[in-house]
């Protein structure tokens, strides 16, 4: 395996660990708030130093590490499921509902997506679920594609006419022989989908219509420490280096998959 | 008995202006060894896909013991799909290359439902022995066997059903000539033991000569000749016959 | 002599590992003859073919001993000056694809013009070119691209460009494979005219008997690295001398056995990680016996050019086991 690829497999697998193992890593109870240590630096008992409640912020970005990559995960789960459904149907079947759905993604991707996942959040309520489906349902246009391209190569391979042969239905052949067979490029766009994901988580708390307080989220964390720039270094460095690297993590691997299904 | 009539088949495919196949129409008897012989492009493999239903006809009949398979309802055809098999050309597309050998035959009896769930990897094995395979093929991915192994997978799976009719596309094209002897030997064998009826498609005439009763020669979509093994081999009256002929 | 081959070995990288896929073998091509190699998939031909002129990527496999001599010269041992003189202009190919071999983004007659060794009075010699494969339709559209010719006809192009060069020697891997059947026909035929018209050597390298039958001059059988028979074709056709030979010509298709079964060949090609000891063929031989599995034979004198790498074979014809066809 590439060593860039293997890298971003660690910087993955390691932050998954933390957000596994939370409570375990974490020294402090997040939530837990100390007036007399209000905005310390990074010392020996608090290693990443404290915010502007006292708050030890490393535990609190131990537990952010929780929230960024749950609502990665399943954010880009929901667009997968969205986006292999429709793909499939419309790569299986074409004609018009084929037509139908991609003229759907069309319009979807015509949207500036962002923007859409701010309006939509400004008429609901900026709960961790909400921002977890909006982001769902308006990733998947990208896995749509691709499933489709790949299942309408793959439905005139001979072994999907054995399939019809035997007699499989087709709910049969698109579960289990296209699907599983097409999954190769998604794989890659999942993964940069995840990289995708807790950045906007990041950027929509970072505009504090994302991840609420006190619920710790890195971009939250990035919020306040802007708020208390000058005073506070340590409050912008930590949850930005976390998002950089996570970021960079997610991306290596993507690109490395990406590598070794083209040779 | 005639097992299957096709009757003044048409298909063109949208991208092309020449039609695929134009105007077929034959019987197969039961228990014959059927030849269909052409090059590349004639419509012999759109042939045999068509009268499988694998892909649309235009126009024309598929009478099956007297049923025309183009107007029998979805559920009645799927019944009728146990009857009718194939085996395809090329070792390396027609197998699932993420299934193992034994889910490949298993599924068969998953779909039909014709063999009850404790008795399925019994008869898996058994299958798989009839077609020169054997236990140790169970766990296997298609990856892991050589082309002639993967053809017997293949034999196996058109068996699963218990079919009268299997169309063999070009069964043994893609085989080194030692591997299609002994292709060629388990078909001879298993059309004698099980009394099969084969459509035997083929663009080797050599391979054809050797196993066929009746041959059907192809050209563009349609047919140019056809009748028993000594007309076509010993008394060929169309050119093209004969160019097919003289190539050998 | 042309070309002789001694005691060719060469590897191919597998995982982690080298495998020997060539395992030490001698062939001789003269001026004017057809030498045929016939092997099934993964025998080591192709391997042989491209190893002459040193065509195989040093990140695949590696050519580890043995000379290959062509007009008194040891190939191997050629500076990539010389040795790019020699591909492509003394020695020339034709491979299976057709497609593969022409590039999809020049004209027909830019490429021919490229495999010219005189580059004055270009037009005409292409003409001549074009003529003598038959391509005669084809002369003066100087725009035609290969996927505006049928595979028979890219054939004849590509062999039109080996024949450019004027050649010594043309290798033929398979070139009829890919085309159909009756195409077949015809480009075998204009190869065996171009033989003759111009005393072109040829190595005609294939998997089926049946299609080198009529054009070649010796015949060498290959399996699992080796030459295992070698010999005039009138004798190894009439008198096939190894299991394998013999179990290829009963595989092919008669008309004279129809519906009968196949005197097929049982089991399958060893992989070259896994090659027993002994007789490479022995787990496939109906004629084996214990002596066989000890030490892998030597070639030796069936009768006056013709060789076989088979211990039992003096003794199964002259006990009537085996008889001539």
């Amino acid at each position: 395996m590439n060593k860039l690829t293997l890298f971003g497999l660690c910087i993955v697998g390691f932050f998954i660990i933390i957000a596994v193992f939370a409570p375990m890593i974490a020294p402090y109870n997040p939530g837990q708030i100390d007036i007399e240590n209000i905005l310390t630096a990074p010392s020996g008992s608090h290693i990443f130093g404290t915010d502007s409640l006292g708050r030890d912020l490393f535990s609190r970005m131990v537990y952010g590490t929780r929230i960024s990559l749950m609502v990665g995960f399943i954010a880009v789960g929901i667009a997968a499921m969205i986006g292999i459904a429709l793909g499939a149907i419309a790569g299986y079947y074409g004609k018009w509902i084929g037509a139908v759905i991609m003229r759907f993604i069309d319009v979807m991707l015509c949207f500036p997506t962002f923007f859409l996942i701010l309006a939509v959040i400004a008429l609901l309520e900026p709960s961790i679920i909400n921002i977890m489906i909006i982001i769902g349902a308006t990733s998947w246009m990208g896995i749509a594609r691709l499933i489709r391209a790949e299942i309408i190569s793959l439905k005139e391979r001979d072994f999907i006419y054995a399939e019809r042969a035997i007699g499989a239905s087709d709910l049969r052949i698109i579960v289990r022989h296209l699907i599983p067979n097409a999954m190769a490029p998604v794989l890659v766009s999942i993964t940069l989908g995840i990289a995708g994901a807790i950045l906007v988580e990041s950027s929509l708390s970072f505009l504090g219509i994302g991840v609420q307080p006190p619920t710790p989220s890195w971009g939250n964390i990035l919020s306040e420490g802007k708020a208390v720039m000058g005073a506070g270094w340590w409050m912008m460095l930590f949850p930005g280096l976390a998002i950089f690297i996570t970021v960079l993590g997610y991306n290596l691997l993507g690109e490395g998959i990406r590598e070794k299904l083209l040779r | 008995m005639e097992l299957l009539k096709i009757d003044n088949l048409h298909k063109t495919f949208k991208k092309h202006k020449v039609p695929a196949v134009s105007g077929v129409s034959f019987s197969i008897f039961k228990g014959e060894v059927l030849g269909l012989v052409g090059e590349s492009g004639c419509g012999k493999s759109t042939l045999a896909k068509l009268i499988l239903l694998l892909i649309g006809a235009d126009k024309g009949s598929i009478f099956y013991k007297g049923k025309d398979l183009l107007k029998i309802s979805h559920s009645d055809m799927r019944k009728t799909r146990k009857d009718l098999q194939i085996i395809f050309q090329d070792p390396y597309a027609s197998l699932d290359p993420r299934m193992k050998i034994g889910e490949v035959i298993e599924e068969v009896y998953d779909i039909h439902e014709n063999v009850p769930k404790r008795d399925r990897k019994n008869k898996t094995i058994e299958l798989l022995e009839t077609v020169g395979l054997g236990k140790t093929y169970l766990n296997r991915l298609p990856s892991e066997l050589s082309g002639g192994e993967r053809q017997r997978v293949g034999i196996a799976r058109a068996l699963a059903t218990d079919p009268e009719f299997i169309i063999c596309d070009e069964p043994v094209s893609s085989l080194d000539i030692s591997i299609q002897a002994q292709i060629l030997n388990l078909l001879i064998e298993l059309q004698k033991k099980k009394n099969l009826t084969y459509l035997f498609i083929s663009h080797d005439m050599g391979v054809v000569g050797s196993i066929c009763d009746r041959v059907m020669v192809m050209c563009s979509g349609k047919f140019v000749e056809s009748g028993s093994y000594e007309d076509i081999f010993k008394n060929p009256k169309h050119l093209y016959t004969k160019t097919l002929l003289e190539s050998i | 002599m042309l070309l002789q081959i001694k005691n060719l070995k060469i590897n191919y990288k597998s995982d982690n590992s080298l495998l020997e896929v060539v395992r030490g073998v001698d062939l001789v091509i003269n001026q004017g003859e057809c030498v045929s190699l016939i092997g099934e998939s993964g025998c080591g031909k192709t391997t042989i073919g491209l190893g002459i002129t040193k065509l195989i990527p040093e990140r695949k496999g590696n050519i580890s001993s043995g000379e290959i001599l062509f007009e008194d010269k040891d190939i191997l041992k050629l500076n990539p000056e010389e040795l790019r003189d020699i591909r492509g202009g003394k020695i020339s190919y034709v491979f299976q694809e057709p497609f593969s071999s022409l590039n999809p983004v020049f004209t027909i007659y830019e490429q021919i013009k490229e495999s010219l060794k005189e580059k004055d009075d270009v037009d005409n010699h292409i003409a001549e070119i074009l003529k003598s494969v038959g391509l005669e339709k084809i002369i003066g559209r100087k725009n035609t691209y290969p996927h505006e010719l049928s595979g028979g006809m890219q054939q004849r192009v590509v062999i039109g460009m080996a024949i450019a060069s004027k050649p010594g020697l043309i290798i033929l891997d398979e070139p009829t494979t890919a085309l159909d059947v009756t195409v077949q026909r015809q480009i075998l035929d204009l190869i065996t005219e171009l033989k003759n018209k111009m005393n072109l050597s040829i190595l005609f390298i294939s998997h089926d008997l049946r299609i080198v039958f009529n054009i070649a001059d010796n015949i060498n059988i290959m399996y699992a690295g080796k030459i295992v028979e070698a010999g005039p074709k009138e004798k190894i056709v009439s008198n096939p001398s190894h299991p394998y030979t013999m179990g290829l010509i009963d595989s092919i298709p008669s008309f004279e056995n129809r519906k009968e079964l196949f005197n097929a060949i049982e089991g399958r090609a060893p992989l070259f990680s896994e090659l027993p000891d002994g007789c490479k063929f022995y787990p496939r031989c109906k004629f084996k016996i214990d002596r066989c599995a000890e030490k892998e034979p030597e070639l030796e004198n069936v009768s006056g050019g013709h060789v076989s790498r088979c211990i039992r074979i003096k003794e199964l014809k002259s006990d009537g086991i085996i008889k001539d066809r």
